[in-house]
Protein backbone atom coordinates (compact mmCIF):
# COMPACT_ATOMS: atom_id res chain seq x y z
CA UNK A 1 0.00 0.00 0.00
CA UNK A 2 2.89 2.69 1.15
CA UNK A 3 4.64 1.17 -2.68
CA UNK A 4 1.15 2.57 -4.15
CA UNK A 5 1.24 6.11 -2.30
CA UNK A 6 5.49 6.73 -3.19
CA UNK A 7 4.23 5.40 -7.16
CA UNK A 8 1.73 8.09 -7.10
CA UNK A 9 3.74 10.64 -5.51
CA UNK A 10 6.59 10.16 -8.54
CA UNK A 11 3.78 10.96 -11.39
CA UNK A 12 2.49 13.77 -9.49
CA UNK A 13 5.08 16.97 -11.23
CA UNK A 14 4.30 15.01 -14.73
CA UNK A 15 0.49 15.37 -13.31
CA UNK A 16 0.56 18.43 -12.93
CA UNK A 17 2.51 19.17 -16.12
CA UNK A 18 -0.57 17.69 -18.02
CA UNK A 19 -2.82 19.80 -16.39
CA UNK A 20 -1.49 23.26 -16.39
CA UNK A 21 -0.36 22.80 -20.16
CA UNK A 22 -2.81 20.07 -21.35
CA UNK A 23 -6.03 20.35 -19.36
CA UNK A 24 -5.98 24.11 -18.51
CA UNK A 25 -5.51 25.11 -22.45
CA UNK A 26 -7.80 22.83 -23.56
CA UNK A 27 -11.11 23.97 -21.09
CA UNK A 28 -9.86 27.72 -22.36
CA UNK A 29 -10.22 26.57 -25.57
CA UNK A 30 -13.93 25.24 -25.13
CA UNK A 31 -14.59 28.88 -23.15
CA UNK A 32 -13.09 31.09 -26.19
CA UNK A 33 -14.78 29.23 -28.46
CA UNK A 34 -17.93 30.02 -27.41
CA UNK A 35 -16.84 33.66 -27.67
CA UNK A 36 -16.33 36.01 -30.54
CA UNK A 37 -13.01 37.49 -30.24
CA UNK A 38 -10.33 39.16 -33.29
CA UNK A 39 -7.35 40.14 -31.34
CA UNK A 40 -6.88 42.59 -34.17
CA UNK A 41 -10.06 44.56 -33.36
CA UNK A 42 -10.50 46.29 -30.10
CA UNK A 43 -14.42 45.43 -29.34
CA UNK A 44 -14.62 42.67 -26.30
CA UNK A 45 -14.65 39.28 -26.46
CA UNK A 46 -18.37 38.63 -26.23
CA UNK A 47 -20.32 35.30 -25.55
CA UNK A 48 -21.77 34.15 -28.50
CA UNK A 49 -23.62 30.38 -28.08
CA UNK A 50 -22.64 27.76 -30.72
CA UNK A 51 -22.05 30.43 -33.51
CA UNK A 52 -18.49 29.32 -34.14
CA UNK A 53 -19.70 25.64 -34.07
CA UNK A 54 -22.43 26.11 -36.70
CA UNK A 55 -20.20 28.88 -38.69
CA UNK A 56 -17.41 25.57 -38.26
CA UNK A 57 -20.28 22.90 -39.84
CA UNK A 58 -21.61 25.07 -42.58
CA UNK A 59 -18.41 26.64 -44.22
CA UNK A 60 -17.74 24.17 -47.18
CA UNK A 61 -13.79 25.38 -46.73
CA UNK A 62 -14.08 23.77 -43.35
CA UNK A 63 -15.07 20.19 -44.71
CA UNK A 64 -12.65 20.15 -47.91
CA UNK A 65 -10.23 20.54 -45.23
CA UNK A 66 -11.11 18.13 -43.16
CA UNK A 67 -11.63 15.53 -46.48
CA UNK A 68 -8.29 16.39 -47.79
CA UNK A 69 -6.88 16.01 -44.07
CA UNK A 70 -8.41 12.16 -44.61
CA UNK A 71 -7.33 11.85 -47.90
CA UNK A 72 -4.03 12.89 -47.15
CA UNK A 73 -3.82 11.05 -44.09
CA UNK A 74 -4.94 7.35 -45.60
CA UNK A 75 -2.37 7.58 -48.40
CA UNK A 76 0.28 8.77 -46.86
CA UNK A 77 -0.13 5.96 -44.37
CA UNK A 78 -1.15 3.47 -46.83
CA UNK A 79 1.64 3.83 -49.25
CA UNK A 80 4.74 4.88 -46.62
CA UNK A 81 3.56 1.35 -45.23
CA UNK A 82 2.98 -0.34 -48.65
CA UNK A 83 6.79 0.81 -49.82
CA UNK A 84 8.49 0.22 -46.01
CA UNK A 85 6.96 -3.80 -46.27
CA UNK A 86 8.70 -3.98 -49.20
CA UNK A 87 11.63 -2.24 -48.60
CA UNK A 88 12.19 -4.42 -45.23
CA UNK A 89 11.22 -7.75 -46.86
CA UNK A 90 14.14 -7.21 -49.26
CA UNK A 91 16.28 -6.12 -46.57
CA UNK A 92 15.34 -9.29 -45.13
CA UNK A 93 17.20 -11.07 -47.93
CA UNK A 94 20.63 -9.42 -47.66
CA UNK A 95 22.95 -10.49 -45.00
CA UNK A 96 25.74 -7.53 -45.51
CA UNK A 97 25.53 -4.01 -44.75
CA UNK A 98 21.77 -4.56 -43.04
CA UNK A 99 23.25 -2.10 -41.02
CA UNK A 100 24.26 0.46 -43.06
CA UNK A 101 21.16 0.86 -44.38
CA UNK A 102 19.24 1.61 -41.17
CA UNK A 103 21.86 4.28 -40.79
CA UNK A 104 20.51 5.62 -43.99
CA UNK A 105 16.84 4.84 -43.44
CA UNK A 106 17.12 6.91 -40.07
CA UNK A 107 18.87 10.31 -41.76
CA UNK A 108 15.18 11.73 -43.18
CA UNK A 109 13.35 11.27 -39.69
CA UNK A 110 15.65 13.20 -37.96
CA UNK A 111 16.18 16.29 -39.93
CA UNK A 112 13.67 19.04 -38.26
CA UNK A 113 10.74 19.05 -41.12
CA UNK A 114 11.23 22.41 -41.97
CA UNK A 115 14.85 22.15 -43.39
CA UNK A 116 13.08 18.98 -45.32
CA UNK A 117 10.16 21.18 -46.45
CA UNK A 118 12.12 24.37 -48.00
CA UNK A 119 14.88 21.80 -49.54
CA UNK A 120 12.00 19.87 -51.58
CA UNK A 121 10.58 23.23 -51.95
CA UNK A 122 14.25 24.51 -53.96
CA UNK A 123 13.81 20.99 -56.10
CA UNK A 124 10.47 21.49 -56.80
CA UNK A 125 11.24 24.71 -58.39
CA UNK A 126 9.42 25.07 -61.63
CA UNK A 127 12.09 26.39 -64.13
CA UNK A 128 15.15 25.58 -62.12
CA UNK A 129 14.51 22.48 -59.47
CA UNK A 130 16.42 19.34 -59.86
CA UNK A 131 13.62 17.85 -59.97
CA UNK A 132 11.84 18.61 -63.29
CA UNK A 133 15.96 18.87 -64.08
CA UNK A 134 15.48 14.90 -64.24
CA UNK A 135 12.01 14.95 -65.63
CA UNK A 136 13.30 17.08 -68.69
CA UNK A 137 16.32 14.03 -69.08
CA UNK A 138 13.39 11.49 -69.69
CA UNK A 139 11.58 13.55 -72.00
CA UNK A 140 8.79 14.38 -69.22
CA UNK A 141 8.06 18.41 -70.19
CA UNK A 142 8.20 20.60 -66.63
CA UNK A 143 6.00 19.86 -64.16
CA UNK A 144 4.62 22.99 -61.44
CA UNK A 145 4.69 21.03 -58.45
CA UNK A 146 3.86 23.53 -55.90
CA UNK A 147 1.52 25.77 -58.14
CA UNK A 148 -0.73 23.62 -60.13
CA UNK A 149 -3.83 23.37 -58.30
CA UNK A 150 -4.76 19.65 -59.08
CA UNK A 151 -1.24 18.44 -58.02
CA UNK A 152 0.15 20.57 -55.18
CA UNK A 153 -1.64 18.75 -52.49
CA UNK A 154 0.14 15.58 -53.26
CA UNK A 155 3.60 17.23 -53.88
CA UNK A 156 3.28 17.64 -50.30
CA UNK A 157 1.95 14.34 -49.67
CA UNK A 158 5.35 12.82 -51.83
CA UNK A 159 7.38 14.76 -49.10
CA UNK A 160 5.41 13.33 -46.22
CA UNK A 161 5.85 9.73 -47.43
CA UNK A 162 9.63 10.04 -48.20
CA UNK A 163 10.00 11.50 -44.54
CA UNK A 164 7.80 8.64 -42.68
CA UNK A 165 8.61 5.25 -45.05
CA UNK A 166 12.07 4.85 -42.82
CA UNK A 167 9.96 4.43 -39.94
CA UNK A 168 8.44 1.67 -41.45
CA UNK A 169 10.68 0.11 -42.65
CA UNK A 170 12.95 0.24 -39.19
CA UNK A 171 9.51 -1.03 -37.42
CA UNK A 172 8.75 -3.79 -40.11
CA UNK A 173 12.56 -5.42 -40.65
CA UNK A 174 12.30 -6.25 -37.17
CA UNK A 175 9.11 -7.44 -36.63
CA UNK A 176 11.00 -9.99 -39.46
CA UNK A 177 14.03 -10.19 -38.00
CA UNK A 178 12.46 -11.46 -34.25
CA UNK A 179 10.76 -14.42 -36.10
CA UNK A 180 12.83 -17.68 -36.08
CA UNK A 181 14.44 -19.00 -39.27
CA UNK A 182 13.01 -22.43 -38.96
CA UNK A 183 9.69 -21.19 -40.02
CA UNK A 184 11.44 -20.34 -43.69
CA UNK A 185 13.56 -23.22 -43.77
CA UNK A 186 10.14 -25.40 -43.20
CA UNK A 187 8.29 -23.70 -45.80
CA UNK A 188 11.51 -24.16 -48.30
CA UNK A 189 11.93 -27.80 -47.59
CA UNK A 190 8.23 -27.79 -48.08
CA UNK A 191 8.62 -26.77 -51.60
CA UNK A 192 6.77 -23.25 -50.86
CA UNK A 193 7.29 -20.40 -53.30
CA UNK A 194 9.11 -17.29 -51.84
CA UNK A 195 5.20 -15.35 -52.91
CA UNK A 196 3.94 -18.21 -50.82
CA UNK A 197 6.25 -17.80 -48.03
CA UNK A 198 5.67 -13.84 -47.94
CA UNK A 199 1.87 -14.54 -47.70
CA UNK A 200 0.94 -17.21 -45.32
CA UNK A 201 4.22 -17.42 -42.71
CA UNK A 202 5.46 -13.71 -43.37
CA UNK A 203 2.50 -11.67 -43.55
CA UNK A 204 0.73 -12.88 -40.60
CA UNK A 205 3.67 -12.92 -38.07
CA UNK A 206 3.99 -9.01 -39.07
CA UNK A 207 0.36 -8.43 -37.55
CA UNK A 208 1.53 -6.93 -34.25
CA UNK A 209 4.48 -4.87 -36.21
CA UNK A 210 2.18 -3.08 -39.28
CA UNK A 211 -0.22 -2.35 -36.33
CA UNK A 212 2.46 -0.20 -34.52
CA UNK A 213 3.73 1.16 -37.63
CA UNK A 214 -0.21 2.08 -38.20
CA UNK A 215 -0.69 3.61 -35.02
CA UNK A 216 2.54 5.89 -35.31
CA UNK A 217 1.85 7.17 -38.82
CA UNK A 218 -1.38 7.74 -38.48
CA UNK A 219 -0.42 9.86 -35.71
CA UNK A 220 2.70 11.55 -37.43
CA UNK A 221 0.49 12.38 -40.43
CA UNK A 222 -2.75 14.10 -38.78
CA UNK A 223 0.41 16.35 -37.37
CA UNK A 224 1.71 17.58 -40.75
CA UNK A 225 2.35 21.18 -40.49
CA UNK A 226 5.53 22.22 -41.88
CA UNK A 227 5.49 20.31 -45.21
CA UNK A 228 2.75 21.95 -46.27
CA UNK A 229 3.01 25.47 -44.59
CA UNK A 230 6.00 26.04 -45.77
CA UNK A 231 6.06 24.65 -49.65
CA UNK A 232 2.29 25.83 -50.50
CA UNK A 233 0.76 27.47 -47.51
CA UNK A 234 -2.37 25.45 -48.51
CA UNK A 235 -2.24 27.03 -51.84
CA UNK A 236 -2.11 27.82 -54.46
CA UNK A 237 -5.91 28.95 -53.51
CA UNK A 238 -6.74 26.56 -50.64
CA UNK A 239 -5.79 23.26 -52.93
CA UNK A 240 -3.70 21.78 -50.17
CA UNK A 241 -5.07 23.45 -47.04
CA UNK A 242 -5.38 20.64 -44.48
CA UNK A 243 -7.24 20.75 -41.10
CA UNK A 244 -4.16 22.24 -39.38
CA UNK A 245 -3.59 24.77 -42.17
CA UNK A 246 -6.98 25.99 -41.88
CA UNK A 247 -6.58 26.50 -37.94
CA UNK A 248 -3.41 28.04 -37.94
CA UNK A 249 -4.48 30.58 -40.64
CA UNK A 250 -7.97 31.38 -38.70
CA UNK A 251 -6.13 31.74 -35.35
CA UNK A 252 -2.63 33.35 -36.84
CA UNK A 253 -3.28 35.01 -39.80
CA UNK A 254 -6.84 36.26 -39.19
CA UNK A 255 -6.40 36.54 -35.72
CA UNK A 256 -10.08 35.09 -35.54
CA UNK A 257 -9.22 33.48 -31.77
CA UNK A 258 -13.05 32.30 -30.79
CA UNK A 259 -13.34 30.54 -34.02
CA UNK A 260 -9.67 28.93 -34.22
CA UNK A 261 -10.52 27.79 -30.93
CA UNK A 262 -14.30 25.83 -31.48
CA UNK A 263 -11.69 24.32 -34.81
CA UNK A 264 -8.79 23.49 -32.33
CA UNK A 265 -11.57 21.70 -30.28
CA UNK A 266 -13.19 19.99 -32.99
CA UNK A 267 -9.70 18.54 -34.30
CA UNK A 268 -9.02 17.32 -30.57
CA UNK A 269 -12.17 15.47 -30.07
CA UNK A 270 -11.31 13.86 -33.70
CA UNK A 271 -8.35 12.72 -32.58
CA UNK A 272 -9.43 11.11 -28.83
CA UNK A 273 -12.01 9.40 -31.12
CA UNK A 274 -9.14 7.75 -33.34
CA UNK A 275 -7.09 7.26 -30.46
CA UNK A 276 -9.71 5.38 -29.03
CA UNK A 277 -10.63 3.79 -31.87
CA UNK A 278 -6.88 2.46 -31.94
CA UNK A 279 -7.14 1.43 -28.91
CA UNK A 280 -10.13 -0.75 -28.93
CA UNK A 281 -9.53 -2.03 -32.08
CA UNK A 282 -6.08 -3.26 -31.77
CA UNK A 283 -5.76 -4.01 -27.99
CA UNK A 284 -2.14 -2.53 -28.62
CA UNK A 285 -2.50 -1.17 -25.00
CA UNK A 286 -4.46 -3.99 -23.45
CA UNK A 287 -1.44 -6.37 -23.52
CA UNK A 288 0.41 -3.15 -22.11
CA UNK A 289 -1.50 -3.07 -19.00
CA UNK A 290 -1.98 -7.10 -18.46
CA UNK A 291 1.37 -7.47 -18.85
CA UNK A 292 2.39 -5.66 -15.77
CA UNK B 1 20.48 -22.82 -58.56
CA UNK B 2 23.89 -20.60 -57.06
CA UNK B 3 23.63 -19.03 -60.03
CA UNK B 4 20.32 -17.69 -59.45
CA UNK B 5 20.85 -16.80 -56.00
CA UNK B 6 23.57 -14.62 -57.18
CA UNK B 7 21.23 -12.48 -59.80
CA UNK B 8 18.47 -12.10 -57.30
CA UNK B 9 20.80 -11.22 -54.72
CA UNK B 10 21.93 -8.37 -57.50
CA UNK B 11 18.62 -7.32 -57.90
CA UNK B 12 17.70 -6.80 -54.41
CA UNK B 13 21.00 -4.91 -54.07
CA UNK B 14 20.04 -2.95 -57.05
CA UNK B 15 16.71 -2.09 -55.79
CA UNK B 16 18.33 -0.95 -52.11
CA UNK B 17 20.26 1.00 -53.26
CA UNK B 18 18.20 2.95 -55.56
CA UNK B 19 15.67 3.23 -52.39
CA UNK B 20 18.68 4.38 -50.58
CA UNK B 21 19.71 7.25 -53.19
CA UNK B 22 16.40 8.49 -52.85
CA UNK B 23 16.49 8.67 -49.48
CA UNK B 24 19.82 10.36 -49.54
CA UNK B 25 19.53 12.25 -52.81
CA UNK B 26 18.16 15.53 -50.63
CA UNK B 27 20.35 16.01 -48.20
CA UNK B 28 23.54 15.35 -50.81
CA UNK B 29 21.57 18.07 -53.03
CA UNK B 30 21.33 20.56 -50.16
CA UNK B 31 25.43 20.17 -49.12
CA UNK B 32 26.34 20.90 -52.85
CA UNK B 33 23.48 23.92 -53.09
CA UNK B 34 25.11 25.41 -49.89
CA UNK B 35 28.76 24.96 -51.72
CA UNK B 36 27.85 26.58 -54.69
CA UNK B 37 28.70 30.47 -55.09
CA UNK B 38 25.65 32.50 -55.61
CA UNK B 39 25.68 32.66 -59.37
CA UNK B 40 25.81 28.75 -59.88
CA UNK B 41 22.85 28.55 -57.10
CA UNK B 42 20.11 27.10 -59.77
CA UNK B 43 23.45 24.79 -61.94
CA UNK B 44 22.70 21.23 -61.47
CA UNK B 45 25.97 20.00 -61.71
CA UNK B 46 25.65 17.28 -59.58
CA UNK B 47 29.35 15.78 -58.83
CA UNK B 48 30.33 19.60 -57.88
CA UNK B 49 31.71 20.80 -61.43
CA UNK B 50 31.46 24.01 -60.04
CA UNK B 51 33.81 26.15 -57.62
CA UNK B 52 33.26 25.08 -54.10
CA UNK B 53 32.68 28.12 -52.10
CA UNK B 54 31.88 29.22 -48.56
CA UNK B 55 30.64 32.03 -49.33
CA UNK B 56 27.00 31.21 -48.06
CA UNK B 57 28.72 29.71 -44.73
CA UNK B 58 30.27 33.21 -44.64
CA UNK B 59 27.76 35.15 -45.29
CA UNK B 60 25.29 33.04 -42.77
CA UNK B 61 27.48 32.55 -39.99
CA UNK B 62 29.38 36.63 -39.98
CA UNK B 63 26.71 38.96 -41.47
CA UNK B 64 23.70 37.42 -40.55
CA UNK B 65 22.33 37.04 -37.03
CA UNK B 66 22.14 32.80 -37.76
CA UNK B 67 24.54 32.15 -34.65
CA UNK B 68 22.27 33.98 -32.48
CA UNK B 69 19.33 32.21 -33.57
CA UNK B 70 21.20 28.39 -33.44
CA UNK B 71 22.54 29.97 -29.75
CA UNK B 72 19.13 30.04 -28.57
CA UNK B 73 17.83 26.62 -30.32
CA UNK B 74 20.84 25.17 -28.23
CA UNK B 75 19.34 26.88 -25.05
CA UNK B 76 15.71 26.06 -25.49
CA UNK B 77 16.54 22.49 -25.86
CA UNK B 78 19.21 22.10 -23.79
CA UNK B 79 16.66 23.51 -20.66
CA UNK B 80 13.56 21.32 -22.11
CA UNK B 81 15.72 18.27 -21.54
CA UNK B 82 16.44 19.35 -18.31
CA UNK B 83 13.13 20.05 -16.85
CA UNK B 84 11.64 17.14 -18.85
CA UNK B 85 14.00 14.20 -17.96
CA UNK B 86 13.85 14.47 -14.03
CA UNK B 87 9.67 14.56 -14.23
CA UNK B 88 9.20 11.78 -17.23
CA UNK B 89 11.36 9.75 -15.66
CA UNK B 90 9.80 9.97 -12.41
CA UNK B 91 6.61 9.12 -14.21
CA UNK B 92 7.96 6.15 -16.55
CA UNK B 93 9.14 4.41 -13.50
CA UNK B 94 6.09 4.51 -11.35
CA UNK B 95 4.80 2.93 -14.60
CA UNK B 96 7.18 0.17 -15.47
CA UNK B 97 6.86 -0.64 -11.42
CA UNK B 98 2.82 0.07 -10.03
CA UNK B 99 0.04 -2.15 -10.70
CA UNK B 100 -2.76 0.35 -11.53
CA UNK B 101 -6.33 0.02 -12.73
CA UNK B 102 -6.36 3.57 -13.71
CA UNK B 103 -3.45 2.89 -15.91
CA UNK B 104 -5.49 2.95 -19.35
CA UNK B 105 -6.48 6.09 -18.85
CA UNK B 106 -3.17 7.21 -18.61
CA UNK B 107 -2.13 6.00 -21.41
CA UNK B 108 -4.68 7.09 -23.41
CA UNK B 109 -4.06 10.90 -22.28
CA UNK B 110 -0.29 9.71 -23.14
CA UNK B 111 -1.53 8.87 -26.65
CA UNK B 112 -3.77 11.83 -26.88
CA UNK B 113 -1.17 14.43 -26.36
CA UNK B 114 0.99 12.35 -28.40
CA UNK B 115 -1.23 12.27 -31.42
CA UNK B 116 -2.54 16.14 -31.37
CA UNK B 117 -1.23 18.58 -33.76
CA UNK B 118 0.34 21.32 -32.18
CA UNK B 119 -2.51 23.60 -33.65
CA UNK B 120 -5.01 22.17 -31.46
CA UNK B 121 -3.93 23.43 -28.30
CA UNK B 122 -2.71 26.24 -30.39
CA UNK B 123 -4.75 28.90 -29.29
CA UNK B 124 -5.38 28.81 -25.82
CA UNK B 125 -1.75 28.15 -25.35
CA UNK B 126 -1.28 31.21 -27.54
CA UNK B 127 -3.27 33.23 -24.83
CA UNK B 128 -2.08 31.98 -22.10
CA UNK B 129 1.12 33.33 -22.81
CA UNK B 130 0.35 37.07 -24.28
CA UNK B 131 -1.56 36.96 -20.57
CA UNK B 132 1.56 36.31 -18.49
CA UNK B 133 3.84 37.92 -20.95
CA UNK B 134 6.25 35.09 -22.30
CA UNK B 135 5.60 36.12 -25.93
CA UNK B 136 9.37 35.93 -27.34
CA UNK B 137 10.80 34.50 -23.89
CA UNK B 138 12.36 31.42 -24.04
CA UNK B 139 11.05 30.60 -20.86
CA UNK B 140 7.98 30.23 -22.56
CA UNK B 141 8.71 27.88 -25.58
CA UNK B 142 10.11 25.70 -22.95
CA UNK B 143 7.41 25.04 -20.93
CA UNK B 144 5.71 24.70 -24.15
CA UNK B 145 8.43 22.13 -25.11
CA UNK B 146 8.03 20.31 -21.83
CA UNK B 147 4.93 19.46 -21.85
CA UNK B 148 4.83 18.11 -25.81
CA UNK B 149 7.79 16.08 -24.70
CA UNK B 150 6.81 14.68 -21.77
CA UNK B 151 4.63 11.78 -23.20
CA UNK B 152 7.28 11.13 -25.34
CA UNK B 153 9.65 11.17 -22.55
CA UNK B 154 7.08 8.83 -20.12
CA UNK B 155 6.57 6.03 -22.80
CA UNK B 156 10.14 5.81 -23.32
CA UNK B 157 11.78 6.14 -19.86
CA UNK B 158 8.86 3.17 -18.96
CA UNK B 159 10.16 0.88 -21.70
CA UNK B 160 13.57 1.24 -20.23
CA UNK B 161 12.70 0.97 -16.87
CA UNK B 162 11.32 -2.03 -17.46
CA UNK B 163 14.68 -3.63 -18.53
CA UNK B 164 15.96 -3.09 -14.79
CA UNK B 165 15.38 -6.05 -12.58
CA UNK B 166 13.44 -5.09 -9.36
CA UNK B 167 14.82 -7.52 -7.62
CA UNK B 168 18.15 -5.18 -7.81
CA UNK B 169 16.26 -2.63 -6.07
CA UNK B 170 13.85 -4.71 -3.70
CA UNK B 171 17.31 -5.77 -2.42
CA UNK B 172 18.89 -2.44 -2.04
CA UNK B 173 15.83 -1.79 0.10
CA UNK B 174 16.10 -4.74 1.93
CA UNK B 175 19.61 -3.46 3.10
CA UNK B 176 17.80 0.15 4.35
CA UNK B 177 17.46 2.18 1.26
CA UNK B 178 14.47 4.25 0.64
CA UNK B 179 12.30 3.76 -2.15
CA UNK B 180 13.48 7.04 -3.77
CA UNK B 181 17.08 6.09 -3.07
CA UNK B 182 16.35 2.78 -4.83
CA UNK B 183 15.41 4.45 -7.91
CA UNK B 184 18.54 7.22 -7.92
CA UNK B 185 20.74 5.14 -7.24
CA UNK B 186 20.25 1.97 -8.32
CA UNK B 187 17.26 1.85 -11.57
CA UNK B 188 18.81 5.10 -13.02
CA UNK B 189 22.46 4.19 -13.52
CA UNK B 190 21.25 0.76 -14.80
CA UNK B 191 18.52 2.67 -17.26
CA UNK B 192 20.98 4.99 -17.88
CA UNK B 193 22.24 4.16 -21.44
CA UNK B 194 18.15 4.71 -22.22
CA UNK B 195 17.56 7.51 -20.39
CA UNK B 196 20.43 9.39 -22.22
CA UNK B 197 18.80 8.57 -25.37
CA UNK B 198 15.81 9.54 -24.79
CA UNK B 199 16.92 12.84 -23.67
CA UNK B 200 18.89 12.83 -27.21
CA UNK B 201 15.68 12.65 -28.73
CA UNK B 202 14.14 15.05 -26.38
CA UNK B 203 16.61 17.71 -27.45
CA UNK B 204 16.15 16.83 -31.30
CA UNK B 205 12.52 16.67 -31.10
CA UNK B 206 13.13 20.80 -29.50
CA UNK B 207 15.55 21.54 -31.70
CA UNK B 208 13.48 20.74 -34.87
CA UNK B 209 9.99 22.31 -33.73
CA UNK B 210 8.95 24.89 -35.62
CA UNK B 211 5.04 25.54 -34.90
CA UNK B 212 5.41 26.64 -31.35
CA UNK B 213 8.54 28.72 -32.16
CA UNK B 214 6.76 30.58 -35.48
CA UNK B 215 3.60 31.78 -32.81
CA UNK B 216 5.46 32.44 -29.63
CA UNK B 217 8.68 33.99 -30.69
CA UNK B 218 9.62 37.47 -32.65
CA UNK B 219 12.92 38.33 -32.53
CA UNK B 220 15.11 37.71 -29.03
CA UNK B 221 14.33 33.96 -28.28
CA UNK B 222 13.57 33.11 -31.98
CA UNK B 223 15.17 29.51 -33.09
CA UNK B 224 16.83 28.74 -35.72
CA UNK B 225 13.93 26.54 -37.20
CA UNK B 226 12.33 30.03 -37.76
CA UNK B 227 14.95 32.13 -38.56
CA UNK B 228 15.44 29.82 -42.10
CA UNK B 229 12.13 31.11 -43.34
CA UNK B 230 13.52 34.54 -43.45
CA UNK B 231 15.87 33.75 -46.20
CA UNK B 232 12.61 34.03 -48.16
CA UNK B 233 12.85 37.97 -49.06
CA UNK B 234 10.58 39.95 -50.24
CA UNK B 235 11.96 40.47 -53.60
CA UNK B 236 14.26 37.13 -54.03
CA UNK B 237 15.11 33.99 -52.16
CA UNK B 238 18.55 33.37 -50.84
CA UNK B 239 18.85 29.42 -51.58
CA UNK B 240 22.61 29.50 -51.15
CA UNK B 241 22.28 30.88 -47.92
CA UNK B 242 19.39 29.06 -46.93
CA UNK B 243 20.90 25.90 -48.08
CA UNK B 244 24.13 26.70 -45.94
CA UNK B 245 22.06 27.41 -42.84
CA UNK B 246 19.97 24.57 -43.44
CA UNK B 247 23.10 22.18 -43.56
CA UNK B 248 24.04 23.68 -40.33
CA UNK B 249 20.38 23.17 -38.72
CA UNK B 250 20.38 19.58 -39.96
CA UNK B 251 24.19 18.48 -38.81
CA UNK B 252 23.24 18.56 -35.65
CA UNK B 253 20.23 15.82 -35.00
CA UNK B 254 22.75 13.31 -37.69
CA UNK B 255 25.80 13.77 -35.68
CA UNK B 256 23.37 12.23 -32.35
CA UNK B 257 21.72 9.81 -34.77
CA UNK B 258 25.48 8.51 -35.98
CA UNK B 259 26.60 8.18 -32.24
CA UNK B 260 23.05 6.79 -30.11
CA UNK B 261 21.68 5.02 -33.52
CA UNK B 262 20.41 1.80 -31.87
CA UNK B 263 18.71 3.89 -28.98
CA UNK B 264 17.52 6.61 -31.46
CA UNK B 265 15.96 4.13 -33.58
CA UNK B 266 14.30 2.45 -29.99
CA UNK B 267 13.19 6.02 -29.49
CA UNK B 268 11.71 7.02 -33.22
CA UNK B 269 9.71 3.91 -33.09
CA UNK B 270 8.23 4.53 -29.89
CA UNK B 271 9.92 1.38 -27.90
CA UNK B 272 8.68 -1.04 -30.98
CA UNK B 273 12.47 -1.97 -32.08
CA UNK B 274 14.25 -2.92 -29.03
CA UNK B 275 17.73 -3.95 -29.50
Amino acid sequence: MRDKMFMRFMTIPALLVFLLMGVYPTIQGLINSFTSYNMTETAEKKFIGVDNYIRMFTEMRFWQALGRTLIFVMLSVGLSYMIGLVIAVLLNKINAVRNVYRIIFLIPMIIAPTITALNFKFMYNYNMGIINFFLNLAGIPNVDFLGDPSIALFSTLAVDIWLGTPLAILILLAGIESQSEAYYEAAKIDGASEWQIFLEITFPILKKFSVIVIVLRTMDALKVYEVIQLMTAGGPGTSSETLNIYISKAGFSWFEMGYAAALGIFALYFIMFIARFIINKTGLFQSEVSRV
Amino acid sequence: MKRKKNISQGIIHILLILFSVISLFPLYWLITTSLKPSLDVFSVDMLGFFRPSLENYETVLVKDQYPKYLLNSVITSLFTVAITMPIGSMAGYAFARLKMKKKDTWFFMILTTRMAPAVTFAVPIYLMMVGVGMIDHTAGLVIVYVFSNMALCIWLTRSFFEDVPKEIEEAAMVDGVSKFGAFIRFAVPIASGGLVATAILIFIFSWNEFFFASILTQNAAKTFTVHLTSFFGSKRILWGELAAASTLGASVPIVFALIMKQYIIRGLTMGAVKE
